[in-house]
C-alpha cells in the first residue's frame, strides 16, 4: 500500500494567472485526490455592490472580472431592465452584443494562447496573443477602453459606434480570420496537442448533467445550455446563431469548441454590424432612476452562464448575487484531475478554463460562532 | 550592485479582477514584446530582480506576499500596478482588504490606472531600475 504525498501548486505560480492553491495528493505520478484551496482572490465583490444606485453599481459590476466585463454588465442590465421594464432601442441592443461577442473572441484567444503555453507550444501562444491584441484595438476604438469597457447605462449606451468604428471592427476581424483558420487546423492536427489532449480530463455527459456544468465545458459533452440560444436577450433576438457542440467531452473537444466559437462570434459581429440601425444613442439625461424591484437574469459569458440576482430597495441595491460560470464548473475540477497523471494536470485544469477572480465568495465568520440564516432572511438580505 | 538593464520579473496577483493581470500578460505579446528590454518573466521570486504586484492584497494573501517579498533577490524592487494595488481602488473599504501594497511591503514604483496600459507598465518596470 503506497502512501500519497502532497504536491502543492500555487498560489503564486507562473502558469496560473490568478492566485489559486492547488493541492494534489499523488501516489507516484498518479493523482489520487485534489483540493482546490480558494480565497486568494476574494475581495468582497457582492458586498461592494450593496447600497449603491444602479448606475454606480454598474461601475463596480464591470470590475468583477477583467476578462468578461461586458458579460457582467449585460447580465446586470438584463436583470434591472427586466424588472424595471425599460425598453432598449435596437441599436443599443446590437451595440452591446458587438462588444460582448468581441469579448468572447478575446477571451477564447487568450485561453487558447495560455492552453498552448501549458502544452509547451510557446510559438502558438505568441500567435494567439498577437491576434488577441488586435481585438483589444477594436475595443479601444469602439468603447475607449481596452479592458473594462464601461460602454453601457440602464436603457442606453454611453456612446454611438460610428460607421468608421464598425468598419474598423469588421476589417480587423477579416484580417485575423485567415490566421485563425490556420491555427485551428494546427491545433486539430498537431501530434503533441492530440497526444496530450485526446481522452484527457474526460467528462461524461451524465456527469456534466448531474453537476450542472455550463458553457463550452458542457457543450463539449453535447449539452446545449447556451443562454444566447435558450433564452435570447438584447441583440441576440435579432441574430442567427449556431451552437457549437461536440460529443467527446475531453480536453481536445473543449479546445475545438472554443476555437469554433471564435468563428461563430465573428459571424455574429458581422451580422450585428450589418443590421445595426442608423441613428444616435446618446443618452437622454437624466437616465431613468430605478427605485424598487428585484429580479434575476442571465447572460452567456465566455465561460458559460453568468447569473445575476438584483434587488433594489429605495433606489439603492440591497443585494446583488452573482453566480459566475466558473463557480458552476468548479465542482468538476477535482473529479476531472483524479486518476490523471500529474503531468497532465495543467492541461486538464486549463481546459476547464478557470476564472477565479469573479468567483471567490466567502462566508465571513467574525467571532468563530456559526450563524443560521433562514431562506427568507437570505432573500431579504438582512437578519432579524 | 544594481543592474541597469534586462531585469527579470516575477509576478504576483494579490487578488485583483484580472484586468491588470491581463495587461501585464499583454506586455509579453509580440506587439509590446518586453524582451526588447531584456525583461523576462520568471516563475520564482528568487530569480527575479523586480516583483510586480497587482490587486488589492486580501487578508489571506498578506502572508504570501510577505513570503514572496522575502524571497526576492536584493536589492528588492517592487512595482505596484493598478488602482487596486495603489489604494484598494473600488474595493477600498471591502472587508477583505488588507493592503494597499505599500502598507505591507516597500514599493519602488506605482503605476496607476484601472488597468494601466501595457506601455505604462513597461515604463514602470524600467523606472524601477533607476
Ligand atoms: S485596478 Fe482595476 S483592472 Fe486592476 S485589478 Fe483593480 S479593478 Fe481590476
Amino acid at each position: 500500500m503506497h502512501k500519497t504525498c502532497l504536491f502543492p501548486i500555487g498560489p503564486q505560480h507562473p502558469s496560473l494567472k490568478e492566485p489559486l492553491f492547488l493541492k494534489l495528493y499523488v501516489d507516484g505520478t498518479t493523482v489520487k485526490d485534489a483540493v482546490f484551496d480558494l480565497g486568494y482572490a476574494h475581495r468582497g465583490v457582492e458586498e461592494k455592490l450593496e447600497g449603491k444606485q444602479v448606475d454606480t453599481a454598474l461601475h463596480a459590476v464591470q470590475r468583477t472580472c477583467g476578462i468578461c466585463s461586458q458579460c457582467h454588465t449585460m447580465a446586470f442590465l438584463r436583470t434591472v431592465e427586466g424588472f424595471a421594464e425599460v425598453e432598449i432601442p435596437d441599436r443599443v441592443a446590437l451595440q452591446r452584443v458587438i462588444v460582448a461577442e468581441l469579448e468572447r473572441i478575446h477571451s477564447h484567444l487568450l485561453w487558447a494562447g495560455v492552453m498552448m503555453h501549458e502544452l509547451g507550444l510557446d510559438t502558438l501562444f505568441m500567435y494567439f496573443m498577437r491576434e488577441r491584441e488586435k481585438i483589444l484595438d477594436v475595443f479601444d476604438e469602439l468603447t475607449g477602453n481596452r479592458v473594462h469597457h464601461s460602454s453601457d447605462l440602464v436603457g442606453t449606451s454611453k456612446r454611438t459606434f460610428s460607421e468608421e468604428n464598425l468598419q474598423f471592427a469588421l476589417s480587423t476581424l477579416d484580417s485575423i480570420k485567415e490566421n485563425l483558420i490556420s491555427y485551428r487546423k494546427t491545433v486539430d492536427s498537431h501530434d503533441v496537442i492530440r497526444d496530450r489532449c485526446i481522452g484527457k480530463g474526460l467528462i461524461t455527459k451524465k456527469d456534466a448533467k448531474t453537476f450542472g456544468l455550463v458553457g463550452p465545458v458542457a457543450r463539449a459533452c453535447n449539452i446545449n445550455n447556451d443562454v444566447r440560444v435558450n433564452s435570447p436577450y438584447m441583440g441576440y433576438k435579432m441574430l442567427k446563431l449556431n451552437s457549437i457542440m461536440r460529443t467527446e467531452g475531453d480536453a481536445h473537444a473543449r479546445t475545438l469548441v472554443r476555437l469554433d466559437e471564435v468563428f461563430e462570434s465573428m459571424n455574429l459581429v458581422e451580422q450585428a454590424c450589418n443590421q445595426i440601425p442608423k441613428g444616435s444613442v446618446v443618452p437622454k439625461y437624466p437616465v431613468k432612476r430605478i427605485a424598487q424591484g428585484y429580479g434575476v437574469g442571465a447572460s452567456e459569458a465566455p465561460r458559460g452562464e453568468n447569473f445575476h440576482f438584483v434587488k433594489v430597495v429605495n433606489g439603492k441595491t440591497a443585494r446583488v448575487k452573482l453566480r459566475t460560470p466558473t463557480l458552476a464548473n468548479l465542482i468538476m475540477f477535482p473529479e476531472a484531475v483524479k486518476g490523471a497523471d500529474i503531468t497532465d494536470v495543467p492541461v486538464i485544469v486549463m481546459s476547464l478554463d478557470p476564472c477565479i477572480s469573479c468567483m471567490e465568495r466567502v462566508a465571513v465568520v467574525k467571532d468563530g460562532k456559526s450563524e443560521v440564516w433562514t431562506s427568507h432572511e437570505l432573500f431579504k438580505g438582512e437578519k432579524k | 550592485m544594481s543592474i541597469k538593464k534586462s531585469p527579470w520579473v516575477s509576478f504576483f496577483n494579490a487578488g485583483g479582477c484580472n484586468g491588470c493581470t491581463l495587461e501585464v500578460l499583454a506586455c509579453t505579446n509580440p506587439r509590446y514584446d518586453v524582451s526588447r528590454f531584456g525583461i523576462e518573466i520568471k516563475a520564482s521570486a528568487k530569480h527575479a530582480d523586480v516583483l510586480v504586484v497587482t490587486g488589492i492584497v486580501n487578508k489571506q494573501n498578506k502572508s504570501r506576499l510577505l513570503n514572496i517579498y522575502e524571497q526576492l533577490a536584493e536589492p528588492k524592487r517592487v512595482v505596484a500596478i493598478g488602482a487596486c494595488a495603489l489604494t484598494g481602488g473600488i474595493y477600498k473599504d471591502s472587508h477583505a482588504h488588507a493592503g494597499p501594497v505599500d502598507k505591507i511591503i516597500p514599493v519602488t514604483v506605482f503605476v496607476p490606472g484601472c488597468p494601466p496600459r501595457p506601455e505604462s507598465i513597461i515604463k514602470g518596470i524600467l523606472e524601477a531600475l533607476k
